[in-house]
């Protein structure tokens, strides 16, 4: 049993101090006037000194407070040996863990951390082990824990400053790892070769340390001025028809305030323009470039600062396709509505032709079932707003292979819609509770509809009757409106909801999604199921391998997508703390064998009282508080 | 003697009465019955015994109904009936102004000495009243006259205690040499002095052929001792000042009061002195009738009563 910071435990005089305070200032004694004292026997002394100390309990839990305190900074710890065959072998485990993440990339920076990296190779000792890992966002074990240090020297030659950023926790934990795998009982030291990077710490405290059984060396590497500036940020959007706006965020992490941002497209500048921005700010450079289909870029800093792997930023823009969208056996009056609802746009553009084509067909009524099932089942979408003197032969003859039956339509089935499935795209924008109301849409009649549980009820009149159902036919979907959308049976198309619920009918039928185009280092491709191939920045599909993550930053194509992959801004940022910090945050004790200078010599593992004491210190606090609360109560009642 | 059909005057009640004869007048009026009797014989109405006739008796007296019967002389004995000269002396020292309850041991005092001048006084009876402390401060000399009680009453409101020391052997000499014989002496005061002296000049005014009576006050809290935590206490009369540990001295203190004033009870009872203990707490009225009944019974002093005094 030792003390990490013995001062600390000169502090256990201070013990007296509730002795005298008790002792003197002791609650003023009650002075009571009696008629005589010829009957009152003197106190006698040691009783009197007993009485001199008040509420004795309070004052003991008040030393035992202080001692607390002063063992809990004094830090004791206790050696612990291990067990007789390691203590003979006198042998050590060593990891070397090694950032290799994008701010490692720094000038000069990788070059040190190499040699740090076979400078510690150099302390290893005959019989001692050696394993090697990398880490970066995640922690990979190149070489486990061997005699043989070629591997390691190897591994440290082979490896590469990479584009991800720093995660020294998910690194540590790798490290644990690895010395887990190992039941030896040894000494076990990890030597971190980083340059300690602030933004690789955890925001908050996870709760996670590296056991006090591993005993942490820090190798920093890091440079102790930098000068850096990163394009952070990038956003384009189409302006009119004809031009793309490209804007990017340009901030000067620390150096100088004049930069050149560079727009590239194919290969060439498009443009170059000049900004001054003051150390710590960021601005942002707009450029424009010609409209085209899958355009992509990036934008540059131009001259040099310590980290040039953050001075790019990589866009990727993709027209999303127009969607065809054909209307058969429409009224007039639907048409018209048609016409005013679904203007053509970049998303979608009516068809008049009466054909069966395009990515949805909008039908009153079916004129022949085989064919609208031919066109669905090959994947066509079906909006079907029936209406009143559709015929209902050839709309079941469709509609039974979906497992839905349609009734005449019945006059005088006055309803209201009364319940709609939010949860169901069609519905999700009216999901707020301003526009969740639909009882104000009313019908005159409709059609009944009856389905079984293959299809979707995705909305019910208040006769609990289905008012749109959904249903697959091979491929393809249908999704009838019973109720029609024309005027004469309906006040839909009069209300505020029509336009909306119409286009998410067709967005939904077109199958519109949102395609993600902006990736970062790191991340895996959203949808990775239907991508055989993907081109990178190399023009290489390995590249992205396996696992369809994004090791480094470019331009990837897959099949029509194209996206742009980035590293994370947070590398960019060089501040760094001291491994001292370091240690404090994620080591779980210090080393008693390090700070007492004998790296190597000792065959035991130190165990750190501190923590057990401060908890012991709060629940006296909270005792002491209690009871002095308790006293002070009882003094004031009596 | 807690009785249902009687109400007593709580002291605290008594003690707002700021007239001292409105309150005696208050506390006697259930006591018309408690008038004392005389231990001294003489010419009355009421017979007591006969006595072998002796010279000098007066011839008055010799029933000579019964000398025609026996051919001797026997003098009739009557209960002596005459108007007493009875003086209250009241304890003033400071140790009489502790009080742990509403009353304090003086006001109490003041009360009893009060309720006692009122009994005397409409009995026909001459009362005086004396006051002391280190010194006899007050004396008015017993009179059988108009305006007589309201002076005493008076003189007993006016007064208030004092003095560092109590000096209650030297105020009976005083009074001793003064009170002319066989009269009645009531002594009330706490007693809280050594008592040798104050024993021995009580038996002094029994040799004189004084009916003496000590009524002793006492507070609660002097009987208990009822403190539960640690204290400076301050005496009243010479402000000297001990610290006390309750739970430590309780029982010393008790033993140390209980053997005082057995010690005095003892020493007045052999003397035949009649002694009553008032504590402050208890209503006045109570505690009267109670003295003034154990009296007339002969249940206090009972050397003297077993002698056949009446």
């Amino acid at each position: 049993m030792g003390l990490l910071a013995p001062l600390f435990a000169l502090g256990v005089a201070l013990i007296g101090i509730p002795y005298f305070v008790h002792r003197i200032r002791r609650p003023e004694r009650e002075t009571v006037r009696f008629s005589s004292l010829m009957f009152v026997p003197d106190v006698k002394r040691e009783v009197i000194e007993r009485r001199r100390v008040q509420h004795v309990v309070l004052m003991l839990l008040r030393m035992a407070v202080l001692v607390a305190l002063a063992l809990a900074f004094a830090r004791p710890f206790q050696e612990m040996m291990l067990n007789a065959e390691a203590a003979s072998s006198g042998t050590t485990d060593h990891v070397i863990a090694m950032d290799v993440s994008l701010s490692m990339g720094y000038d000069g920076v990788w070059e040190r951390a190499k040699l740090g990296a076979k400078s510690v190779l150099e302390t290893v000792a005959p019989g001692d082990r050696v394993g090697f890992v990398r880490f970066a966002q995640q922690g990979v074990v190149d070489v486990p824990l061997s005699g043989d240090v070629t591997d390691v020297r190897h591994a440290i030659d082979d490896a590469d400053v990479t584009w991800a950023h720093t995660d020294y926790v998910s690194a540590l934990q790798v490290v644990e790892h690895v010395f887990a795998a190992d039941t030896a009982q040894v000494k076990r030291v990890v030597h971190v070769i980083s340059d300690f990077q602030a933004s690789g710490m955890p925001l908050s405290d996870m709760g996670w340390r590296l056991p006090g059984a591993i005993a942490f060396q820090a190798v920093d590497v890091g440079a102790a001025q930098v000068s850096n500036a990163s394009v952070d940020a990038l956003a384009v959007r189409a302006v009119k028809d004809d031009a793309l706006r490209v804007r990017a965020r340009v901030r000067n992490w620390s150096g100088q305030g004049g930069l050149a941002a560079q727009l590239m497209v194919d290969g060439e500048v498009i443009e170059t323009r000049d900004v001054t921005v003051l150390q710590g700010n960021a601005t942002q450079v707009a450029f424009s470039v010609p409209l085209e289909d899958g355009i992509s870029g990036y934008v540059a800093l131009a001259g040099g600062d310590g980290l040039l792997r953050d001075d790019r930023r990589f866009f990727a823009w993709l027209a999303k396709p127009q969607h065809p969208i054909a209307v058969v056996n429409a009224s007039e009056s639907s048409q018209f509505m048609l016409k005013a609802a679904v203007p053509e746009s970049a998303d979608w553009r009516l068809v008049w032709s009466g054909e069966l084509m395009g990515s949805v067909v909008i039908a009153e009524d079916v004129t022949s079932a085989d064919e609208f099932a031919d066109y669905v089942e090959n994947g066509g979408a079906l909006f079907l707003p029936l209406r009143k003197d559709a015929d209902i032969q050839s709309v079941n003859a469709l509609l039974a292979r979906a497992n839905i039956r349609v009734s005449e339509v019945e006059d005088a089935r006055y309803a209201a819609l009364a319940w709609v499935d939010l949860e169901h795209p069609i519905f999700r924008p009216f999901r707020g509770a301003r526009f969740n109301d639909f009882s104000s849409v009313r019908y005159e009649n409709y059609h009944v509809i009856t389905a079984d549980s293959s299809a979707a009820v995705l909305a019910k009149y208040d006769d609990l009757m289905p008012a749109i159902v959904e249903g697959r036919i091979g491929e393809g979907r249908i999704v009838v409106w019973a109720g029609g959308m024309g005027f004469d049976r309906s006040n839909l198309a009069r209300t505020p909801r029509f336009v909306p619920l119409l286009h998410e009918t067709l967005r939904y039928l077109s199958g519109d999604r949102e395609i993600e185009t902006d990736y970062q280092v790191g991340d895996a491709i959203s949808a990775p199921d239907a991508v055989e191939r993907v081109l990178g920045p190399e023009g290489s599909g390995s590249v992205i391998g396996d696992g369809h993550i994004f090791h480094a930053p470019g331009v990837y194509r897959w099949g029509t997508q194209t996206a742009s992959v980035n590293v994370s801004d947070r590398e960019s940022d060089l501040m760094r703390i001291t491994p001292a910090e370091f240690e404090i945050r994620l080591c779980d004790a210090p080393v008693l064998f390090q700070s007492a200078g004998k790296l190597l010599d000792d065959l035991s593992i130190v165990y750190e009282y501190g923590r057990w004491i401060l908890g012991f210190l709060l629940a006296l606090l909270l005792v002491e508080h209690f009871y002095a609360a308790y006293l002070s109560a009882r003094e004031v009642r009596t | 003697m807690q009785n249902s059909i009687y109400t007593y005057l709580d002291p605290a009640e008594l003690a707002r009465i700021a007239d001292l004869e409105l309150l005696a007048r208050t506390v006697i009026s259930g006591l018309q019955g408690g008038a004392h009797r005389s231990i001294h014989h003489g010419a009355s109405v009421e017979f007591a015994q006969y006595r072998p006739y002796a010279w000098g008796d007066d011839l008055r007296f010799v029933d000579w109904r019964l000398y025609g019967r026996s051919d001797r002389l026997h003098v009739k004995q009557f209960q002596d009936e005459r108007n007493l000269r009875s003086t209250i002396l009241l304890d003033c020292s400071a140790s009489m102004d502790y009080g742990s309850g509403v009353v304090s041991k003086f006001r109490y005092a003041q009360m009893l000495a009060a309720c006692l001048v009122m009994l005397a006084s409409g009995q026909g009876d001459a009362v005086g009243f004396a006051a002391y402390h280190r010194e006899l401060i007050a004396h008015v000399p017993a009179r059988r006259r108009d305006g007589q009680r309201h002076r005493i009453l008076m003189e007993i409101d006016n007064l208030r205690p004092a003095g560092e020391e109590t000096d209650t052997a030297g105020t009976l000499r005083v009074m001793g040499d003064v009170l002319p014989a066989r009269g009645m002496v009531v002594l009330i005061g706490d007693l809280l002095h050594p008592a040798d002296e104050m024993i021995l000049h009580l038996r002094s005014l029994r040799a004189q052929r004084h009916d003496v009576l000590v009524l002793q006050v006492s507070d609660p809290a002097e009987q208990t001792f009822p403190f539960d935590r640690s204290v400076t206490l301050v005496d009243a009369e010479d402000s000297r000042e001990q610290f006390a540990v309750p739970e430590e001295v309780r029982e010393a203190y008790l033993e140390n009061r209980r053997r005082h004033f057995d010690a005095i009870r003892e020493a007045c009872l052999s003397a035949e002195i009649d002694i009553e203990e008032f504590a402050c707490s208890e209503p006045l009225d109570m505690a009267l009738h109670r003295f003034l009944h154990r009296r007339n019974d002969g249940l206090i002093a009972p050397s003297r009563r077993s002698q056949g005094g009446v």
